[in-house]
């Protein structure tokens, strides 16, 4: 499916969740749950902590779409990123510290199935993550929307409220940051 | 050196999320809203726990803060957020949810472990919130579920002991485990409920209930752990008879059919204990 069919697809199964069709909000939940997932247990550390924040991004999707229906002018995608990363934020306004904790299973996590070319690899992905978590949020967020789960430019600028030049600076700018802390 | 480190980003994409949880939160979810949905209609007000959308902002921070501050876990990395939630708690409806699929998706043999593992929880919880006075209503409910818990237990150990004897006995044991720790537990809140607040007529009465239930589910596994050692005893006897009746010379070696012995007598000195309480 292409970019633009895939955007229309997502349009066309919105409006029906939006109608209270549940197999169409079925449908979005199975594309994007496994992304929100992972975009969050990036941030947050901890998988249970990654789980429970995923259920309540859709849960309070859901209720969005319900309470504001036909009103909604953004995009699936950019609404449930939006959630996600408020929730994210709300979790870590009661931290006292912003220290994203890489907990054991974080390991055992990216080893779940190894083969043994792919454990090299694993090696390098935590290795990213501990320099991607010291990093500005910003830029942390950028870094995995549009490296990890490939959003375009426009749709991180809808999602950020931020133009697309400001955004391209800023994936720039995280990038250098992130070499950074490789070094 | 940006291709590399891009490279290297681009390996992150491999995290995943656990595909049995994946798979039963999304039912869980749907159910939600078919229940969400169900109750529109009815003209009743969706719960609030569903209604995140509703809620003040405010709201849900004080109760994630609450949860912080309850959380007795010193790293905040394993805090598995609703897992650890008490009654009362925003996310707890998430944790109980969730604990129900689970018991949708269980084999009809593994329910009563559930049953029972639910029950742990909710006594669990009971414990750590019972003296909070904010939090009487949520103790009073929990109560309750404790008890409800245990009255599907029995109706799946009733319903396993049709299919199978001996599989109800081996459940019936694991249940007989807990009962004393939860009559101990309760018998000691109670004490202790007069000095915090002794009008809670309605606490006292649901303690009372689920010690009655804390009964009959201790006399029921009796019963089926007592009923499968009787066979044995049976077994035991006839054996016995048999071998004297036999005017063979060879040795009496032990047989297979005599070691149960040691358990029937474990089960005379069961029986003696509750006389002497």
């Amino acid at each position: 499916m292409t970019k633009i069919e895939q955007v229309d697809k997502e349009k066309e199964l919105l409006s029906k969740a939006i109608s209270g069709d549940k197999e169409s909000f079925g449908q979005l939940y199975d594309f994007y749950a496994p992304r929100i997932f992972r975009y969050i247990r990036l941030k947050v550390g901890s998988q249970a902590l990654a789980e429970d924040l995923t259920s309540e991004s859709f849960l309070r999707m859901w209720n969005f779409m319900q309470k504001e229906g036909t009103e909604i002018e953004e995009s699936f995608k950019a609404l449930l990123y939006k959630i996600a990363k408020n929730l994210i934020a709300d979790y870590y306004k009661r931290k006292s510290s912003h220290e994203v904790l890489l907990d054991d299973d974080f390991k055992e996590f990216l080893l779940q199935e190894p083969a043994k070319d792919e454990i090299k690899s694993k090696e390098s992905a935590e290795e990213i993550h501990k320099a991607l978590v010291l990093i500005k949020e910003d830029y942390q967020n950028v870094i995995i929307w549009y490296y990890v789960d490939e959003l375009s430019v426009s749709e991180i600028a809808e999602l950020m409220d931020k133009t697309e030049g400001a955004v391209r600076v800023l994936i720039h700018r995280a990038l250098k940051s992130l070499k950074k802390e490789l070094e | 050196m940006d291709k590399f480190v891009v490279k290297k980003i681009k390996e992150l994409k491999g995290i995943k999320p656990n595909a049995s949880w994946l798979e039963s939160q999304k039912s869980f979810l749907l159910s939600e809203i078919s229940r969400d949905e169900a109750k529109k209609q009815e003209g009743i007000l969706p719960l609030p726990a569903f209604n995140f959308a509703k809620l003040l902002r405010p709201a849900f921070l004080t109760a994630l803060f609450l949860i912080m501050a309850l959380s007795s876990v010193a790293t905040v990395g394993a805090i598995g957020f609703a897992q650890n939630s008490l009654p009362g708690d925003m996310l707890y409806p998430l944790k109980t949810a969730f604990e129900k699929t689970q018991f949708t998706f269980t084999s009809d043999e593994n329910k009563t472990r559930l049953s029972i593992k639910f029950a742990d929880k909710r006594i669990d919880e009971f414990t750590q919130i019972v003296n909070k006075p904010e939090k009487r209503e949520d103790a009073n409910k929990t109560v309750e579920e404790f008890t409800a818990q245990l009255v599907n237990a029995q109706k799946e150990i009733n319903e396993l002991k049709e299919k199978n004897a001996e599989k109800a006995a081996e459940v019936a044991k694991i249940v007989q485990a807990q009962t004393e720790r939860y009559k101990e537990t309760l018998t000691e809140t109670e004490a202790r409920l007069a000095y915090v607040f002794p009008e809670e007529k309605e606490l006292e009465q649901n303690i009372n209930n689920a010690m009655e239930e804390i009964s009959k589910t201790e006399e029921m596994t009796q019963a089926l752990v007592g009923s499968e050692e009787d066979v044995e005893i049976i077994n035991i006897t006839e054996t016995e008879e048999t071998e004297e009746a036999s005017e063979s010379e060879e040795a009496i070696v032990p047989s297979e059919e005599e070691k149960p012995q040691s358990s029937s007598i474990e089960f005379e000195e069961i029986q003696e204990e509750p006389k002497e309480k």
